[in-house]
């Protein structure tokens, strides 16, 4: 059994929170979502306050007045506390949007979608590529509603439907793949790390 | 209620009791089931095998502690990949808990390869501004990161001599939910080769990248990291869950499958009473 302060009070974390889904909401249950809370916060606080410190002051204490724009922006948003100033908010807010905009448009575009039309762009000449190729024109008409899906249209569109069946199928299974290393993550630092029943 | 409807609504702890019992049998004793190594496992060392020593590559950690258990051996198994070859690394994170990560990685092999923090490897820490953030830091990385996760000031470090952009490094390695972005503002901007280590989930939407080659290789969860420990030679905690992860697969099929019989014959029960 672990002798370290630090694992056993990360264990009685753990049985704190599989106590309340397990069995029913207790003390340690909420005495442990507590602390979790607060240390989250605590920690998101310092290090908000450090970027602060090390990306917006320290460098403007040496002289990069251009930093003071920013800064201004980042606290307009604060002045939606105040009725009289709420509308300077929208500065920040709108700075904010004009740049996640842009960026967004640039990462559509240059790294999703020019990239994967060059990427299906395949010789038919593998069964892979077949099914790539068709799997994407497929599901591209089950997304085109300029005409009724009927005829031609309606079984490509169903085959579309059935690619991506498959690939949810795929997602779940990933996700169940995931939960269970989860688990077993906890499971390894119960019995190995704390109780040392791990060889 | 009869058997067949009570399959269909299996109190949940039971389920939770039956996968935790499961799951935790191999780890106290291990079956031995046998790993074999993906081509994408391969593919991923061969990357990292063809650095050179004095290569530098950025490693980009962003998970939480939520995914930790998945994704962490990835971390120190291609860290003792990179030390052995002696490359430098410099980590960052655009997630707040990431670095904390690397640093418990930095400190777990300190001892083992004899690192110098700040030559051989540095934690440049939490990035902030997400997207943004991360152009930014790709832009100029000693600006976006003057101080590093433990606030030495990061530009007198050795490791971190003559380095402008995300350009000056050979590879970027992301851990976690990252890939995507470093793919969208790193790679496409600078085009900087980017591998890593995705969470199970995450990979079924990070293949079409892997597929247009602008993922060079990555591994999948638990399973990609234990393949990878394999392949360094160093067999782990990724490993020693492999066991389990199996049989934890085998206990979700039977309970899918319990389901499922249960709706049918009920289903064939019903209608077979209304006639």
């Amino acid at each position: 059994m672990s002798t370290d302060p630090w694992v056993w009070i990360a264990s009685i974390g753990t049985i704190g929170v599989l106590s309340g889904i397990l069995w029913k909401d207790n003390v340690l249950f909420r005495t442990v979502e507590h602390v979790f809370v607060g240390l989250s916060s605590a920690y998101y606080v310092f290090t908000a306050y450090r970027n602060l410190v090390n990306l917006g002051w320290a460098p403007l204490k040496e002289g990069k007045i251009i930093l003071v724009i920013p800064m201004l922006l980042g606290l307009s948003l604060y002045t939606r506390f105040t009725k009289r100033y709420a509308y300077l908010s929208r500065w920040g807010m709108g700075f904010l949007i004009g740049v996640g905009s842009g960026l967004a448009m640039f990462a559509s575009i240059n790294a999703q979608l020019l990239p994967q039309i060059r990427a299906n762009m395949l010789q038919l000449t593998s069964l892979n590529n077949i099914i790539l190729v068709l799997g994407v024109l497929s599901i591209i008409v089950y997304f085109f509603f300029s005409v009724e899906q009927k005829g031609a249209v309606k079984h490509v569109s169903k085959i579309g439907r059935y690619m991506m069946m498959l690939t949810f199928g795929v997602s779940f299974g990933n996700v169940v793949q995931g939960r269970i290393s989860l688990l077993l993550g906890v499971l390894e630092s119960l019995l190995g790390k704390w109780l040392g029943l791990m060889s | 209620m009869n058997f067949w409807s009570k399959l269909q609504s299996i109190d949940v702890r039971i389920i939770y009791i039956t996968v935790f019992v499961t799951l935790a049998i191999p780890l106290l004793i291990p079956l031995g089931i046998p790993l074999t190594v993906a081509d994408n496992s391969v593919n991923m060392y061969t990357l990292i095998e063809d650095l050179q020593p004095g290569d530098r590559v950025l490693m980009s950690l962003d998970y939480t502690a939520l995914v930790a258990p998945e994704v962490h051996a990835g971390t120190v198994a291609i860290c003792r990949h990179l030390f052995e070859k002696g490359v430098g690394v410099a980590m960052f994170g655009y997630i707040p808990e990431g670095p904390m990560f690397g640093d418990m990685a930095i400190n777990q092999l300190a001892d083992e390869y004899d690192l110098v923090y700040g030559k051989d490897v540095v934690n440049l820490g939490f990035i902030p501004g997400s997207e943004s953030g991360v152009r930014a830091f790709g832009d100029n990385i000693l600006e976006s990161a003057p101080r590093c996760f433990r606030n030495q000031v990061t530009k007198d470090m050795p490791i971190m001599q003559g380095v402008r952009n995300a350009a000056d490094f050979k590879m970027l390695i992301g851990i976690g939910d990252g890939l995507q972005v470093m793919v969208q503002q790193i790679h496409t901007v600078h085009g900087t080769p980017i591998c890593g280590v995705s969470t199970a989930a995450g990979t079924t939407g990070l293949w079409p990248y892997v597929n247009s080659g602008q993922i060079k290789a990555m591994l999948s969860g638990l399973r990609g990291c234990a393949e990878y420990e394999m392949l360094v030679n160093k067999p782990s905690t990724a490993v020693a869950k492999m066991d389990g992860q199996s049989l934890g697969h085998l206990v979700i099929i039977l309970f899918i499958a319990a389901g499922n019989i249960g709706h049918f014959v009920t289903k064939k029960n019903k209608s077979e009473a209304k006639q």
